[in-house]
């Protein structure tokens, strides 16, 4: 569970500050869909970040399973990211130039693991995926919806308590969005924890919490109606 | 990470930015040409120059000197060495033995070159033979009927003619034998031929003449380190001393001992001068420890003995070892060389590092999304530091080695310009062709140097990225 004790995040300093979150309290619970509703400019990414760990709180604190994220060094919070998240990023962010495997394994890469127990690993996750027929291409030599189940393949090869999702389907067609969609809740029914960002009031439909997030300010309710 | 993957990632970085990346090689490779050619300057001068000298040495040895001390007219005719110098010179000398094989003394004979700027008598310690401490003086006859004076010897002074030149009784010695007579001429003071006259029998009469003769037994040199030194007197004819006649220059010796000699000659002469010299061994030596005890002996003596001051108060060491002085310069030169080659390149190094570092920060920043993404994922700063220099250290590899190809290309150039430099810096000519010698250590030492300053330059880079939010680098506008 994660969870966050009225946190506020300020960018920059003075008059051009922004406060992109105010006195947020919200709690991510295990095994659940998770969506984070709001228009663009609301926080949404700020407050995904700020769970992820890719950002901290101006103040505030976040708890991960108990752990203060605020009390963890600089390294403690990489092998936390490492270990225990995956992230979905809109623009996918897969490195042109390597193969769809190497990419997948990227976070194995990073922890150090065998080539071959990496890539076992990574082509596991590629065939549940439906993409064993392209593991050795170049991610850019991949369509849209492709690079997006690669980058979601990423997300799971490392085996994360948590799959964070920033608007995966932004830059997908609607077919190839509901795939996304579908896979992510599929994720969810296999006990993992997902958080779903979206200003996409339809994705946010089969959640079990929504998190409806205005000029910052987060407010939980329950399963949608 | 793995090494391989660290290796990977350091090579898909710098592949996707590939013009930057040759860029920086290029750099790296013309500034590693730099600074080799420098260097090389510098191990040229040793090698050459030094080695030059080593083979000198090997050749000739060396000669060390002893000058008399100036009059105030610093008239170098008329310097003398005071006894307890020439004592403190052949005490020390016991002490560098191993760098002294034979010493030679010259001396004048008193008075001499008062009256008709006389010959001089020579006095020289023969080398590595034994001591002889028991030299007597024997005296032949006129007509050849040599008499012995006393058994066991070997050195002979012997008187043949007898003519006073003039009323106050300069003699003129002549050679040893009659076929040498009006060769082997020295003059003596009254004095000095009395002593010599001392050994006849026959009063001498103004009007006879007597010839000098010193006879040699080269068997018998001796070495200058017995308790007792055996010297070998020469005579020595000096062609003005006859009406400028120019009969060849001829010389006779003897050998006597020590005390013999204190004995004969006692104030019959002045010395002037001591030579010693040292030849290397046939057999392997150490170059540094002679090289340095000699430097030590001269050193030494020139501590002990007053050294000669001209008008202007400039002190000049009296004993001189001509191996040292120029190994001195050699060795001053070469440091010298060497330090300015060394400044050279640490300025070039300095200047090419901040550009190299420069081009390495520049390309990390390119960089900055993946390094952002892969931290995002987990990636430590340490990750991102080994990433970052792994990219320097193919850089510089790649630099240095198209460096030493050009400088392989360049080689006719760099050698002659080095023949020329080497020239002009050591005062003599080589050979043209020079051997320049490229160590391996050079390339290394350059590329280690790059590596170095590129690891420090890149601390700062590996610094922001490692500080930058991973999520901010990730949504920078490619
Ligand atoms: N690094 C930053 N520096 C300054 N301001 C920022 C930064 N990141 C976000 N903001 C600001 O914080 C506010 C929230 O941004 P955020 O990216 O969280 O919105 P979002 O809900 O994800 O929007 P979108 O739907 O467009 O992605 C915005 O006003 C944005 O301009
Ligand atoms: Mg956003």
């Amino acid at each position: 569970m994660i969870e966050l004790r009225n946190v506020d995040k300020i960018y920059g300093e003075g008059e051009g500050a922004v406060h992109a979150l105010k006195n947020v309290s919200i709690t991510i619970e295990d095994g659940k869909f998770t969506a984070i509703l709001g228009k663009s400019g609301s926080g949404k990414s700020t407050l995904m970040n700020i769970i992820g760990a890719l950002d901290t709180p101006t103040s505030g604190e976040v708890f991960a399973w108990g752990r203060n994220l605020g009390e963890m060094s600089a390294d403690e919070l990489a092998d936390y990211r490492n270990k225990t998240t995956g992230f979905v990023f809109q623009s996918f962010y897969l490195e042109p130039t390597f193969t769809v495997l190497d990419n997948v394994a990227m976070p194995l890469i990073i922890a150090g693991e065998s080539r071959k127990s990496r890539e076992e690993k990574a082509v596991a996750v590629l065939k549940k995926l439906g993409l064993e027929d392209k593991i050795r291409k170049k991610a850019n030599e991949l369509s849209g919806g492709q690079k997006q189940r690669v980058s979601i393949a990423r997300a799971l090869v490392h085996d994360p308590e948590i799959v964070l999702a920033d608007e995966p389907t932004g830059n997908l067609d609607s077919q190839n969005g509901a795939e996304v969609m579908a896979l992510l809740r599929k994720i969810c029914e296999s006990g993992k924890s997902v958080v779903l960002v979206t200003h996409n009031m339809e994705d946010a439909k089969n959640a079990e919490n929504i998190i409806d997030i205005k000029d910052g300010v987060a407010v939980m309710r329950g399963k949608t109606p | 990470m793995k090494i391989a993957d660290i290796f990977k990632i350091a090579w898909h970085n710098l592949w996707n930015n590939k013009s930057r990346t040759l860029l920086t090689v290029i750099i790296v490779a013309v500034v590693s040409t730099l600074m080799m050619t420098i260097l090389l300057f510098g191990a040229a001068f040793n090698e050459n120059v030094v080695d030059f000298n080593k083979a000198l040495f090997k050749i000739n040895g060396t000669s060390y000197s002893l000058s008399g001390k100036w009059t105030e007219s610093h008239n170098t005719e008329d310097y003398f060495i005071a006894a307890e110098e020439y004592r403190t010179l052949v005490d020390t000398a016991e002490k560098y033995a191993h760098v002294v094989d034979t010493a030679s003394v010259s001396a004048e004979v008193n008075g001499g070159r008062e009256k008709d700027e006389g010959g001089a008598l020579y006095i020289s310690e023969g080398n590595d033979a034994l001591p002889q401490n028991n030299v007597e003086f024997n005296v032949w006859q006129r007509n050849d009927d040599v008499e012995m004076l006393s058994s066991s010897n070997v050195v002979f002074a012997c008187f043949e003619f007898f003519n006073p030149a003039a009323e106050d009784l300069i003699y003129e010695g002549r050679g040893w034998s009659a076929a040498d007579a009006g060769g082997n001429g020295i003059w003596l003071s009254v004095d000095a031929a009395e002593r010599f006259v001392g050994y006849y029998d026959d009063p001498l009469e103004v009007g006879d003449t007597v010839t000098l003769a010193f006879v040699r037994q080269s068997t018998y040199f001796t070495d200058f380190r017995a308790e007792k030194a055996v010297y070998t007197v020469e005579g020595i004819f000096r062609p003005d001393a006859f009406g400028g006649e120019t009969e060849s220059f001829k010389r006779t010796e003897c050998i006597v001992g020590v005390d013999s000699a204190a004995e004969a000659f006692g104030d019959l002469f002045t010395i002037r001068s001591v030579s010693m010299s040292y030849s290397p061994p046939e057999t392997e030596y150490d170059y540094n420890a002679l090289f340095s005890a000699m430097r030590d002996f001269a050193d030494e003596v020139n501590e002990k003995i007053e050294p000669n001051v001209n008008n202007a108060g400039d002190r000049y060491p009296r004993f001189v070892c001509s191996f040292v002085d120029s190994m001195q310069m050699v060795v001053l030169g070469t440091v010298l060389v060497f330090a300015v080659a060394s400044l050279l390149s640490l300025i070039v190094l300095l200047l090419s590092v901040g550009s190299v570092a420069n081009t390495i920060v520049i390309s990390v920043d390119k960089d900055r999304k993946f390094l952002g993404l892969m931290k995002a994922m987990g990636l430590k700063r340490k990750g991102v530091s080994r990433i970052v220099i792994c990219q320097s250290l193919f850089m510089i590899a790649a630099g240095v080695v198209l460096g030493i190809a050009f400088l392989y290309l360049l080689r006719p150039v760099v050698r002659s310009a080095i023949a020329s430099f080497i020239t002009s810096m050591a005062g003599m000519s080589l050979p043209i062709l020079l051997s320049v010698r490229v160590s391996p250590l050079l390339p290394v030492a350059t590329a280690a140097a790059f590596f170095l300053a590129a690891v420090l330059f890149s601390r700062g880079s590996v610094d922001r990225i490692a500080r930058q939010d991973a999520i901010a680098a990730i949504n920078e506008v490619s």
